[in-house]
C-alpha cells in the first residue's frame, strides 16, 4: 500500500496518498482537501500547519506540493492550464475532473517561470 | 490578548513543499514581483523616519505643551475609575462573585461586570440561566435566524458544534484562561478543541486599544466582553447607542481588546459579592435552543 499522508486533530482524521491530492484551499480556520477522485475534506488546521505535515510524511525525493501564496497548495501533476491575466489556475487529470482556483497573477508568474525553468532542466 | 497571525509566505510567493528542511518548510521560495518588495521597504522607511521624527522632535525641543499634544491620556475622569477597580481586585476572595460598578464616558453610562474568582467556560441553551454556581451570565454568539444555528466556529467542551467564520472576533477560552482577539484564522481555535476548551465569534469592537469600525449604523444597548486591565469583564450600555460611538467609548474606559455579545435584549445576570442578582436584558420563555452563554463560576 503507498504511503499516506495523514492529517489528524483531535477530532478528525484524514488519510490520503499524496498522489490523490489535488489541491488544499485556505479558509479561513479551515483547510479544504479537494482529491482527485472528486471528494472534499474540510479540516480545522490552518494551511501553514498542513504544509509542515505535509513536509514532515513526504519522500525527499517528493517535490510534487507547491504552496501558492498564504491560500492554497496545489499537486503540480495536476496544474493543466496557468492563466496569469485571468488570475486562474486549472488543476485536472484531463480525464474526470477539472477543477479552478484563483490566486494573485504575481504567484502565478512565479509558479508559471518555475514550471517553465523545471522542464527546460529535465 | 490580540493575536496576530504570522503568515510566513506572502500572497505573491510560491514555495516547493519539501522534506528536506527539518522545520518542514522548504527553502526554494519564488517571488512573481521584486519591484513591490522594494517600494514596500523605501515606504516603510519614509513612514518609520516620519513617525520619529514625530516622535522625537518634541522631546528635542522640551515643550511641555507639545509633548501633551503628542500623547494622548485618557480623561482623567476614567483614569481614576480603573485604578479604584484594580485596587479592588487585590483583595484575596476565593468565593466567586461579581465586582459591579458604573462608569460614564460622554455623558453616556455604562455597567461593568468584573467576576473575580470564577473560571469561564461557554454553555448552550437556557438550564445555565438556573445555576446557582454561577456569577456571571451573558448570551454569546449570535444565533442564525434562518436555520437556528450558532452564527460562526464554536467551539463547547472542545467538540467543533459550529463551523464558519462570520465575524472575525473571537474569543477561546483554554485551561480557563480566556483570550480575546481578531483574525480570521487563529490558532486558538484547534488549542480550544485540544484542551476541551471554548471558542466563539463575534464582531470585534476593540484591538490593542484601538476601536474597530463595523457597519450596524443603529441604536440600540450595547454589550461586550473585554479586556480591561489585563482581566475579562462584559460591559453593557445604559443607553441605546451606535456600534462604533460604544468600541470608542470602551477605549476610553481603558479596554484594551473587546468584541461584542449579544446586545438589547439579550439575557444576563451577575451576582455580587453579597450573592444579590442582577440582571439585564429580557428573558424570553421560547429562547432559541442553540442560544449560548458566557458563564462565570
Amino acid at each position: 500500500m503507498p504511503p499516506k499522508i495523514i492529517f489528524a486533530t483531535s477530532t478528525e482524521l484524514v488519510a490520503l496518498p499524496p498522489a490523490a491530492v489535488v489541491c488544499i484551499s485556505a479558509d479561513g480556520n479551515y483547510s479544504m482537501i479537494r482529491t482527485a477522485s472528486g471528494d472534499t475534506y474540510t479540516l480545522t488546521l490552518q494551511l501553514g500547519v498542513i504544509e509542515r505535515r505535509i513536509a514532515s510524511m513526504i519522500d525527499e525525493s517528493d517535490n510534487r506540493f507547491i504552496r501558492i501564496g498564504k491560500s492554497l497548495i496545489v499537486n503540480r501533476d495536476f496544474i493543466a492550464s496557468v492563466s496569469i491575466t485571468r488570475q486562474r489556475l486549472v488543476l485536472s487529470d484531463s480525464r474526470t475532473f477539472r477543477h479552478e482556483e484563483t490566486a494573485s497573477r504575481e504567484a502565478l508568474k512565479a509558479l508559471k517561470d518555475f514550471i517553465e525553468k523545471e522542464y527546460r532542466h529535465d | 490578548m490580540i493575536r496576530h497571525e504570522k503568515h510566513d509566505i506572502g500572497d505573491d510567493e510560491i514555495r516547493v513543499i519539501s522534506s528536506r528542511t527539518s522545520s518542514g518548510k522548504s527553502g526554494s521560495t519564488h517571488k512573481g514581483s521584486r519591484c513591490k518588495g522594494m517600494w514596500i521597504f523605501v515606504c516603510a522607511v519614509i513612514i518609520a523616519v516620519i513617525v520619529s521624527a514625530i516622535v522625537i522632535l518634541p522631546k528635542i525641543l522640551d515643550t511641555s505643551d507639545d509633548y501633551d499634544l503628542v500623547v494622548e491620556l485618557p480623561s482623567p475622569t476614567v483614569q481614576q475609575e480603573v485604578t479604584a477597580q484594580v485596587s479592588v481586585d487585590e483583595q484575596p476572595l476565593m468565593k466567586p462573585y461579581t465586582d459591579i460598578s458604573e462608569k460614564m464616558v460622554d455623558g453616556m453610562r455604562f455597567l461593568v461586570f468584573t467576576p473575580r474568582d470564577a473560571v469561564p467556560s461557554l454553555a448552550v441553551g437556557d438550564d445555565v440561566l438556573d445555576d446557582s454556581t454561577a456569577v456571571l451570565v451573558a448570551q454569546a454568539a449570535d444565533v442564525r435566524r434562518d436555520n437556528g444555528a450558532i452564527l460562526g466556529a464554536f467551539v463547547l467542551d472542545g467538540e467543533l458544534i459550529s463551523r464558519g467564520q462570520s465575524k472575525s472576533g473571537f474569543c477561546a477560552i483554554v485551561d480557563g484562561s480566556l483570550t480575546i482577539g481578531v483574525a480570521t484564522a487563529t490558532p486558538m481555535l484547534e488549542k480550544a478543541i485540544e484542551s476541551e476548551g471554548y471558542f466563539f465569534r463575534q464582531y470585534p469592537l476593540v484591538a490593542g486599544g484601538c476601536a474597530i469600525d463595523n457597519r450596524p449604523e443603529n441604536k440600540a444597548l450595547r454589550k461586550a466582553l473585554v479586556l480591561l486591565g489585563g482581566e475579562p469583564a462584559v460591559i453593557l450600555s445604559l443607553e441605546r447607542m451606535k456600534l462604533n460611538d460604544f468600541s470608542r467609548a470602551l477605549v476610553a474606559m481603558g479596554v484594551e481588546d473587546a468584541i461584542y455579545l449579544v446586545g438589547s435584549e439579550g439575557y444576563g445576570f451577575a451576582r455580587d459579592a453579597s450573592g444579590e442578582m442582577v440582571t439585564f436584558g429580557k428573558r424570553g420563555s421560547q429562547s432559541a435552543p442553540n442560544t449560548s452563554y458566557i458563564v462565570w463560576r
